[in-house]
């Protein structure tokens, strides 16, 4: 079992949980003037990195709110959770 | 011409028999339940709150506080759930709205969109223990703990109410599938 610390509620299992991707890509405030290779890269292109993601969870089956957290894409060790709005762990690299 | 029959107001379970043994199930009759939307920085939102329940408002996920026949509990940083009376639905929305006044909240009757399921028994923390993730040792979710969790594949709000006794929130639609699993999972026991 795998447990995920949701800023809310604590430590709970992963089951309560769901993953929705990278996090902290914000919308373009240019829309008007983008054209489809750079609404394509907003909407579908992401990092895929080996190592340290900052992604976005919801924990579904608990409180229902959003918030990031760091993972190890290569090991699956969480190495931080902070809500929405806060900007991520400026050590993350090293932890690593 | 079709003629269609006059709708009668049901409980999601009321067909199912009970569980009745060393273990019981049985659907509670319908209580008041309020969603509550609101900012717990916003004082105009704390106090509205508090005129009508006595104490400081819950911040705590998990932490609830009973005031009379009512109970207010914090499902997340900015919602909590007011349990009441059915009767008391309607005068409680209105007193809520009118408090509000101008600041950012809402306050909604979700009475029929959840129903309730009272697990009794020496080995309720042993049935619990089967459907959710959830830590329902004696020690790690005391008698009077209450948590959003999951059970099976639903999501349920637990209350502990005593030791040998746990009540499940969960979503109509989800109440019979939840029912039958607690069925299943008490059949060891009530032999
Ligand atoms: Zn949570």
């Amino acid at each position: 079992m795998f447990l995920i610390s949701c800023p809310w509620c604590g430590e709970r299992d992963q089951t309560e949980f769901h993953c929705h991707g990278e996090a902290h890509i914000a919308r373009p405030e240019n829309s008007l003037e983008m054209d489809d290779a750079a609404w394509g890269d907003y909407v579908f292109f992401r990092k895929n990195v080996k190592g340290v993601h900052l992604e976005r969870w919801t924990h579904d089956h608990g409180c229902g709110r959003w918030f990031n957290a760091a993972r190890n894409t290569a090991t699956d060790e969480f190495l931080a959770f902070y809500k929405p709005g806060e900007a991520p762990p400026a050590d993350l690299e090293r932890v690593s | 011409m079709n003629t269609f029959p006059t709708p009668v107001a049901r409980t999601p379970l009321a067909d199912l028999p009970l569980l009745l043994g060393a273990l019981s199930l049985e659907e509670r009759p319908l209580s008041g339940k309020v969603s509550l939307r609101g900012n717990a920085g916003d004082s105009a939102f704390v106090e509205a709150l508090s005129a009508r329940f006595s104490g400081a408002l819950p911040t705590q996920v998990g932490q609830r506080v009973e005031s009379g026949q009512a109970s207010l509990w914090c499902l997340g940083p900015d919602e909590w759930r007011l349990q009441c009376e059915l009767d008391a639905v309607e005068d409680t929305l209105a007193q809520l709205r009118d408090a509000f006044g101008q600041c950012h909240a809402s306050a909604v009757d979700v009475s029929d969109y959840y129903t309730e399921l009272a697990l009794s028994g020496q080995a309720t923390r042993d049935v619990l223990a089967k459907l959710t993730p959830l830590d329902v040792s004696a020690e790690g979710f005391p008698a009077g703990s209450q948590a959003a969790t999951r059970m099976a594949k639903c999501s349920v709000l637990l209350h502990m109410v005593r030791d040998d006794q746990a009540v499940l929130c969960v979503r109509w639609s989800h109440a019979e599938y939840l029912w039958d699993y607690l069925c299943e999972a008490a059949r060891e026991y009530n032999h």
